[in-house]
């Protein structure tokens, strides 16, 4: 039945949205984890690739995480001679984390969640309709 | 597009065929619109749609194509149902061409349209049911 079919496809976007939601957290939770040796490289930021996919069972064309990345980009340095990581001039690379970028990404996942999650109730509004028309 | 489904409505003829014809279109439609919105982030993917109901009505009726006058004749391609590619209102620089509040409208659009059929449909079983002597 092509209602069953819509829960899943709405359910595998959710969990993809998820995903991407922990992907998120993980890189603002990571923002300040600097290398550990001298000139080593800190966190890189990590980024999500969806794509379309047939689940087989089903036959429907779902979604699910195609690839978990490493996003490119140069690290941003600090002066701080201190720093265990302190390179010879005395710079700390930092993790190519942008606060602003991660969020926005949040508030993109956190709509599209909730836009899959509609679609979700709808067809389960139209299934309780068709079971009620047995009675 | 890619399995042949009941969804062509097959020469609907009194009111239940035609509102069980509908429900067919509108439960696949649904699965349409869904994949639409799970998709909404995925790279180069181009949101679908369903032809529109009353074309394929049309082409079960053998508004056009050609008529079969033998059985052993082929079914053309003609009330294969079909999806087609949505018209892209906006392109993000991924290749995404889902518009969430486009697709948002459909499925309201699709919600209601469901609950027309069926009390469409209950109303006429209804009325059998009064000429039995069983309501209630």
């Amino acid at each position: 039945m092509d209602m069953d079919r819509a829960l899943r496809i709405s359910a595998a976007g959710m969990a993809a949205q998820s995903t991407r939601l922990r992907v998120v957290a993980e890189n603002l939770a990571n923002r300040d984890s600097t290398g550990g040796a001298p000139g080593a490289d800190p966190y890189r930021r990590r980024t999500v690739t969806f794509a379309n996919q047939l689940d087989r069972a089903t036959g429907a064309q779902t979604v699910n995480v195609s690839r978990i990345g490493q996003a490119q980009g140069d690290f941003p340095k600090r002066f701080d001679p201190s720093h265990p990581a302190a390179d010879a001039q005395g710079y700390v690379k930092t993790p190519n984390v942008d606060s602003l970028i991660e969020v926005m990404d949040m508030r993109e996942a956190q709509r599209s969640y909730s836009a899959n999650l509609s679609v979700l109730e709808a067809t389960r509004g139209m299934l309780t309709r068709t079971i009620e028309a047995l009675r | 597009m890619d399995r042949t489904s009941p969804t062509a409505p097959a020469a609907a003829r009194g009111p239940i065929e035609l509102a069980e014809a509908r429900l067919r279109w509108l439960d696949r439609r649904q699965e349409v619109l869904s994949r639409n919105i799970a998709n909404a982030d995925t790279p180069n993917y181009r949101a679908r749609d369903l032809t529109p109901f009353a074309a394929q009505l049309a082409r079960a009726r053998g508004a056009d194509g050609l008529a079969r006058t033998d059985p052993r004749h082929l079914a053309g391609g003609g009330n294969a149902p079909g999806t087609r590619p949505d018209r892209a209102t906006e392109v993000s620089p991924d290749g995404n061409a889902v518009s969430l509040d486009e697709q948002a409208i459909k499925v309201a659009d699709t919600d209601t349209a469901h609950a027309l059929a069926m009390s469409l449909h209950r109303r006429w079983t209804g009325m059998f049911r009064t000429a039995l002597g069983r309501n209630g």
